[in-house]
C-alpha cells in the first residue's frame, strides 16, 4: 500500500471518504496518501464531488403531484375477484403441471425417497391431475415391490465349513522369525510392559520421582558424612581423584607402548619407514603413489556423490 | 466374548490378530448376502458357491489390507462382485441387453452401442425352470446386463445407498444412478411384457 507505484483505486478513495473502510485499511490508506501526491490530489477531487453532492438541494414536485400519482394507482380488487384470480392461477398451474409429465427418472426418484419434500409434494400434486403419470407410477410401484420381495438365498449346507477349510489351506504359514526379529519383538514386548508400569497421573510421577531420587539422596548424605571429618576436605578428595586418573592414564599408555612393541604389523611398518628414510627415491615414489591414490579416490567420490551422471533409461 | 454382539470393524480387528472365531463370525454374517449376489449374477448354484467361497478366502487372506475407513461389507461385496463379473466374462454368460451404453445420448448411439452376445449359460427358459431363480422378477433380473443387475441387487436386496453401490462397483455416483434407473426401466418393460 505504501508503494507509490500501486496507487489507490477510486473505489478505495470513495470508501475512505465514506468511512466504510476497516480501521487497519484506513491506516494503510492514510499512510499511502501521506507519501503519494497523486493519490492525495485525486482524493481532493473526490472530496469536491462529495461536497457538491451533499450540497445538492432537495427539489419539490409541482402542485397536485400526489393526487396525480394516486389517480394512477389501481384500486384493490374485491375479495371475490381476488379469489377468482387465485383459482385461475391454481388451475393454470395444474394445467401446466399436467402438460409436463414426471418421466421415469422422476418417478423412480419419488419411489426411491430421493426427492425433497417440495418436489415430492409437487409430484403427488401433478399425479392427482395426470392419470397417465398416475398409471405409470403404479407400474413403477410394481417393479419396486417385486424387487423388494427378492429374498436372500442361502448357500448349500456345509458352505461355511468348506470356506474355512479352503481358507486354512490357502493361508501361508508364518515365516519363522530370525534372531533379530525375535529380539525386536522381545524389546517391543518389554517396552509395552514397562509402559504399563509407568504412572499416568502427575501424583504418580511425583511418587516415582521421589523413589528414584532416594539413592542419590543416600549418596549425598554419605558424602556429607565423609567430608564432615576434619582431616578429609573436598579439596583433598579432588586431589586424590586426580591422582587416580593420572595413574590410570599412565597405565594405559604403558600398555599401548608394550602392545606396539610386540605387534608384528607395527614392526613391519617401522621397518618400511626406516627403509624409506634410508632411500630418498623410494620415499618420493611412495609419496607419489599415495598422492595418486588420493586423487583417484577424490575423483571417484566427485563423480558418484557430488556430480552423479544423469540416469538414462526407464524405471521398471 | 460374544462375537455376535461386536461391530464389523471389531470383528475384523480380531480377525487381523488371526482369531478363527472372528473369521467364522464374518462368514456367518455375510455368507447369505454374498452368496445371494453371486448366485443372481452367475445364475448357477454350483458356480455361485465356488465364486462366493473364492471371495471369502480372498478377503480373509487379505484382511490385513482392509481399510477400516470403508464398510467391511462394501469391501467384501466388491471382491465378490469382481470375481462374479470375471467369471461371467470368462464363460460368456448371459449378457443380453436392451439398452446401449449408459452414456449414450441419442437413440442412434444407444442402438450402435447395444450388444447382444451369445449366451452359453442357461437360456431364459432354463431360468424359469430353475426353482430358486424362478418367477417373473428373477427371470427378468437374469436378462439384465451384469452391471445393471449388480447395481439393482445391491440397492434393492442389500439395501445399500447409492454412494455405497458406487464404492462397491468402483464407478462414479452418476453412473450408478444410470445403471439403477436403466436396470429398473428394463425390468419394468420385461414385467409389463410378461403380463401382456
Amino acid at each position: 500500500m505504501n508503494d507509490p507505484s500501486t496507487h489507490l483505486s477510486s473505489e478505495a478513495l470513495q470508501a475512505y471518504l465514506e468511512g466504510e473502510l476497516a480501521a487497519e485499511r484506513t491506516e494503510k490508506v492514510e499512510a499511502h496518501l501521506a507519501g503519494c501526491s497523486r493519490c492525495a490530489s485525486e482524493l481532493d477531487g473526490w472530496r469536491l464531488v462529495f461536497s457538491q453532492l451533499d450540497e445538492l438541494p432537495g427539489l419539490e414536485p409541482s402542485e397536485n403531484f400526489a393526487e396525480r400519482v394516486m389517480a394512477e394507482v389501481p384500486t384493490r380488487p374485491s375479495l371475490g375477484s381476488r379469489l377468482m384470480g387465485t383459482l385461475r392461477t391454481a388451475m393454470g398451474r395444474r394445467i401446466r403441471n399436467a402438460e409436463e409429465h414426471l418421466g421415469p427418472d422422476r418417478l423412480q426418484e419419488l419411489l426411491d425417497g430421493a426427492l425433497g419434500q417440495g418436489d415430492r409434494r409437487r409430484a403427488h400434486a401433478h399425479m392427482e391431475a395426470c392419470p397417465a403419470c398416475q398409471s405409470e407410477f403404479q407400474e413403477w410401484q410394481t417393479v419396486f415391490t417385486s424387487l423388494g420381495s427378492l429374498p436372500r438365498l442361502a448357500p448349500s449346507e456345509g458352505f461355511a465349513r468348506r470356506v474355512m477349510t479352503a481358507f486354512q489351506a490357502s493361508a501361508s504359514p508364518a515365516p519363522t522369525p530370525g534372531v533379530l526379529d525375535r529380539a525386536l519383538q522381545w524389546a517391543g514386548a518389554m517396552t509395552n510392559q514397562a509402559g504399563r508400569l509407568l504412572p499416568s497421573t502427575p501424583r504418580g510421577w511425583t511418587g516415582l520421582g521421589a523413589i528414584a531420587s532416594l539413592p542419590a539422596l543416600g549418596v549425598l548424605a554419605l558424602m556429607g558424612a565423609v567430608t564432615a571429618h576434619p582431616l578429609l576436605t573436598l579439596c583433598g578428595l579432588a586431589t586424590f581423584l586426580s591422582w587416580r586418573v593420572a595413574d590410570g592414564f599412565q597405565a594405559a599408555m604403558a600398555w599401548g607402548s608394550q602392545w606396539l612393541a610386540d605387534s608384528a604389523v607395527a614392526g613391519a611398518l617401522w621397518e618400511a619407514a626406516s627403509a624409506a628414510s634410508a632411500s630418498p627415491s623410494m620415499a618420493v615414489a611412495g609419496l607419489m603413489a599415495l598422492w595418486a591414490l588420493t586423487l583417484a579416490s577424490a575423483w571417484i567420490l566427485y563423480r558418484n556423490v557430488i556430480a552423479p551422471s544423469p540416469v538414462t533409461g526407464r524405471h521398471a | 466374548m460374544d462375537y455376535a454382539q461386536l461391530e464389523d470393524r471389531e470383528v475384523v480387528s480380531l480377525a487381523c490378530e488371526g482369531r478363527q472365531r472372528a473369521f467364522r463370525e464374518l462368514l456367518t454374517r455375510y455368507e447369505k448376502p454374498v452368496f445371494s449376489l453371486v448366485f443372481r449374477m452367475v445364475r448357477d448354484r454350483e458356480r455361485a458357491e465356488d465364486v462366493a467361497q473364492e471371495a471369502f478366502v480372498k478377503a480373509f487372506n487379505a484382511i490385513d489390507t482392509y481399510d477400516p475407513r470403508y464398510k467391511f461389507s462394501s469391501w467384501l461385496f466388491k471382491i465378490a462382485n469382481n470375481l462374479a463379473i470375471d467369471r461371467l466374462r470368462k464363460r460368456e454368460l448371459d449378457t443380453v441387453s436392451i439398452h446401449g451404453a449408459p452414456d449414450a445420448r441419442s437413440n442412434e448411439d444407444e442402438e450402435r452401442t447395444s450388444i447382444t452376445l451369445p449366451s452359453t449359460g442357461e437360456s431364459p427358459e432354463e431360468y424359469v425352470e430353475n426353482r430358486e431363480l424362478g418367477g417373473q422378477i428373477e427371470d427378468a433380473m437374469g436378462r439384465l446386463r451384469p452391471e445393471y443387475r449388480t447395481a439393482v441387487l445391491l440397492r434393492h436386496v442389500e439395501g445399500h445407498t447409492y454412494d455405497e453401490v458406487a464404492e462397491i462397483m468402483d464407478v462414479p455416483l452418476g453412473t450408478v444412478k444410470t445403471y439403477i434407473h436403466r436396470g429398473r426401466a428394463e425390468l419394468k418393460e420385461m414385467l409389463a411384457g410378461a403380463v401382456a
